[in-house]
């Protein structure tokens, strides 16, 4: 049994199904949307109110539907008016009558297209319809569009939803924004249209959400808006067009096909605190100056880049960075959302407010860059981590790291090595003694060289590798076996919520036998290894794969350069044997395997189980991002019934893997290329 | 050897939008024809809408937009496959809201090119509103 048998016997339970189920959690009180939650209203009743059987078919798509309801939940949440601005096709109107209907909320509808009249929004004198008596007045009061859903009511909470929004007639938006101002000093709105009457407002009652397709790109009469106009609001860019990924995922979602996995990672989620820290205590949270000075710095920075047009060039509608706005925004997410790692939190406040309005991934990489920097880096034995949370909840317990010495200081030509490959690979690609240590507990006595040339460091470059220094042994001196990799692991991500490491870690200990699980472990040394599977090698069968890596090999890896003798030799060994094999796997693949497995080009080549689990591992405690996380690659171990291993789909709750007779293929089944030579 | 494309019937249009999730839309060449249409419409059991109002209390129904009713029909198109539609009466200054049943309901808009052209042109991008389009 796999641990994957599950995923792979029962399609309603596929990885992507349980994830969706996570992604959007229902309780008796509330819908957390990526973590968001929102609550229902207790008064649900009303014309007003979408049906929830209307979405049945909504699609939670990773890429836009999903994203976007969890930031439309956050500013629903903070009470901040939220401007959204994308293409028709991403169904915006629907997404949020879809949120208002699993929450009981009123809708209230404006499309300011064409509207030139301010009346039909706030509310004009109208003949009394229901005059009787000579003494009932002539006329009365109606309520327009938008002073419906700022009226309170008991129980009831509204959005007002304001379409087209740059389609509106100037006069139209002076009056909107002065509503917007009321709602953000909770006060009232006057009604000059009645002059004898002023309507409270409540920004926790009264939701206010714009929508606008692009100015220009065949958008007529869409003129780009002021940029001073978008300040009071929290602007989101989305995408023009539905991104590919989301028109195939939600066309084969429609047709019924299983989708392609979606990976809805951890970093996507969102948790509100139950309740907001006072701004007070911002200052008890260890490393706040300091992220708040690289902060200003960022926000500088940011506006530079803006300014200079080096981010957002193409995009019709201007918009700025706002010195006052965005700090308060900035400060409020802290408060709502601070999950213990002023970091993180930090860092995500940023995304939301900065790196939403950018369009392009380019865009967002840019920004991201200098997202990374906002940071506080504790000093020895100090932690990023402040135990507000843990304060308040268990009684001032300090935490404890793992590693709680110095870290280990590298001097001489070895340190120059690794600073040579962070300089070619990046550093976030690097996982040296320092990142051996961080992640593993484990110190070096004695770091092993760098086996690799400059020159083949710049072309593991182009082909996406990392360098991950693998060690075979504990702390403690015992095997990295997968055992002790899950007991390190278990306890660290726990603490810093970054998920599991095995799905599950019974589930492997069942399937590839106990003493597999607790005595293999990764060869020591240096690896260059594939960060995604090659693209060439999926829908290949192993032998295949075998020819893709030894192409890779020959063309890229050591492109110009000379083979090295050991790939040479194994590279001759397969070439001898191909026939063989091929012949062999229709009719003995239990053998075939075994013999594909022993090839010299396999060892070389592929890693085994515990060097996959050691590497991703690596990569997502430093970096907190998964590998492989909607593929799987084919290693050089085989399960104890003989077919190959596989491993991948790492999610939150861990990897995925299955056997597979050699000669099967699968299109989300490659190899990662990773080699010890 | 040439092939030919045949144009769909005014008859086989209204199975199309009967069940969709979007509003059709009828163009007619000029107001001679488009009084044709209706007289079709009217003959396969539709019922003319005066108000937009209307649309949401029929089951098979159309609406001739004119200058007077373009900025509701559009609205209408717009909110349609949202899965909520409000109306807003501007007399009364009344709001409604419905639920489309889009299995039992079969809505058509009708309108002449050249005001179809113009309600363009001011910023009503009816045809990206509407599903399928019809003209003969």
């Amino acid at each position: 049994m796999t641990p994957d048998q599950e995923r792979q016997n029962d399609v309603s339970k596929t990885p992507e199904t349980s994830t969706q189920k996570e992604s959007i959690a229902e309780s008796e009180a509330g819908i957390s949307y990526l973590g968001v939650t929102l609550e229902k209203a207790e008064n649900k009743e009303g014309q007003f109110v979408p049906k929830r059987e209307q979405y049945a078919d909504f699609i939670n798509d990773k890429e836009v539907a999903l994203p976007l309801q969890r930031d439309m939940a956050v500013a629903f949440l903070s009470g901040e008016p939220l401007l959204v601005d994308g293409g028709t096709s991403l169904g915006k109107t629907t997404t949020v009558r879809k949120m208002a209907s699993e929450l009981g909320w009123e809708v209230h509808y404006a499309n300011l297209n064409g509207a030139t009249d301010v009346e039909d929004l706030m509310g004009r004198y109208i003949p009394n319809p229901h005059k009787n008596k000579p003494e009932d007045p002539e006329y009365i009061f109606a309520d327009g569009k938008v002073t419906s859903g700022l009226r309170q009511e008991e129980g009831k909470v509204k959005v007002v939803i304001l379409d087209e929004f740059n389609a509106s007639a100037p006069n139209i938006l002076i009056r909107l924004h002065e509503v917007l101002d009321a709602l953000e000093r909770g006060s009232e709105v006057v009604l000059s249209e009645d002059a004898s009457e002023t309507v409270q407002v409540n920004k926790s009652r009264t939701k206010v959400i714009a929508l606008m397709n692009p100015p220009g790109k065949g958008y007529f009469g869409r003129e780009p808006l002021d940029p001073a106009q978008l300040r009071r609001w929290v602007y989101k860019k989305l995408p023009s067009e539905l991104p590919e990924g989301t028109f195939s995922y939600a066309t084969d979602a429609l047709f019924g096909a299983t989708p392609e996995s979606q990976n809805v990672t951890p970093d996507m989620f969102l948790a509100a605190r139950e309740q907001a820290l006072t701004p007070e205590q911002l200052q008890e949270i260890p490393g706040m100056a300091e992220v708040l000075e690289k902060y200003k710095e960022f926000h500088r920075a940011s506006k530079e880049l803006l300014k200079s047009r080096k981010v957002a060039e193409d995009q019709p509608q201007p918009f700025t960075y706002d010195d006052r706005m965005e700090p308060r925004r900035v400060r409020d997410f802290v408060l709502r959302f601070y999950n213990g790692d002023i970091n993180e939190t930090f860092q995500q406040a940023l995304r939301y407010y900065y790196s939403n309005k950018l369009e392009t991934d380019v865009d967002k990489k840019k920004l991201g860059e200098l997202i990374r920097l906002v940071e506080y880096k504790p000093k020895a034995g100090e932690s990023k981590r402040k135990g507000l949370e843990r304060e308040e909840k268990t009684g001032a317990v300090p935490e404890v790291k793992r590693t709680a010495t110095p870290e280990a200081k590298l001097e001489g030509p070895i340190a120059e090595q690794i600073e040579a490959a962070i300089e070619k690979l990046g550093r976030e690609n690097v996982f040296g003694p320092q990142e051996v240590e961080k992640t593993f507990g484990v110190r070096l006595a004695e770091v092993p060289d760098v086996p690799f040339s400059i020159e083949e460091l710049e072309r593991a470059e182009k082909l996406g590798q990392m360098l991950v220094l693998r060690v075979d042994k504990t702390a403690e001196g015992k095997p990295m076996s997968m055992e002790a990799m899950n007991e390190i692991l278990v306890k660290k991500w726990q603490k810093e919520g970054k998920g599991e490491i095995f799905r599950t870690a019974e589930g492997w200990r069942d399937w590839i036998g106990k003493e597999f699980f607790t005595t293999e472990h990764p060869r020591l040394g240096w690896a260059l290894v594939s960060k995604d599977v090659l693209p060439e090698s999926l829908s290949k069968n192993y032998l295949e794969q075998t020819e893709v890596i030894i192409k890779t090999l020959r063309d890229k890896a050591f492109k110009d350069l000379e083979l090295p003798e050991e790939y040479t030799e194994a590279i001759a060994e397969f070439e001898s044997k191909k026939k063989k094999l091929t012949e062999l796997m229709d009719s003995n693949w239990q053998e075939a395997a075994k013999q594909l497995v022993a090839l010299k080009i396999t060892q070389l080549t592929r890693q085994n189980i515990p060097e996959a689990v050691y590497d991703v591992a690596m990569y997502h405690d430093k970096n907190n991002e998964r590998l492989l996380a909607d593929k799987y690659a084919w290693l050089a171990s085989l399960d104890p019934d003989g077919p190959l291993v596989d491993l991948g789909h790492f999610g939150a709750s861990g990897v995925g893997g299955g056997g597979w007779e050699p000669g099967g293929r699968r299109g989300g089944l490659g190899v990662s290329l990773s080699r010890r030579l | 050897m040439t092939t030919q494309t045949k144009t769909p019937s005014l008859e086989e249009f209204l199975n199309v939008t009967a069940g969709s999730k979007e509003v059709g839309l009828i163009i007619a060449k000029d107001a001679s024809q488009l009084d044709g249409f209706t007289r079709s419409l009217d003959g396969m059991g539709f019922e003319r809408s005066e108000k937009i109002s209307d649309l949401s209390k029929l089951q098979k129904s159309y609406l001739v937009i004119h200058e007077g009713t373009a900025k509701d029909a559009y609205d209408f198109a717009v909110q349609y496959p949202s899965g909520q539609v409000e109306i807003f009466d501007k007399e009364q200054m009344r709001s409604q809201s419905f639920s489309p049943d889009y299995g039992n309901l079969n809505l058509v808009l009708l309108v002449v090119k050249d005001d179809l052209n113009k309600l363009q042109t001011k910023g009503f991008d009816l045809l990206s509103a509407v599903g399928p389009a019809f003209q003969s």
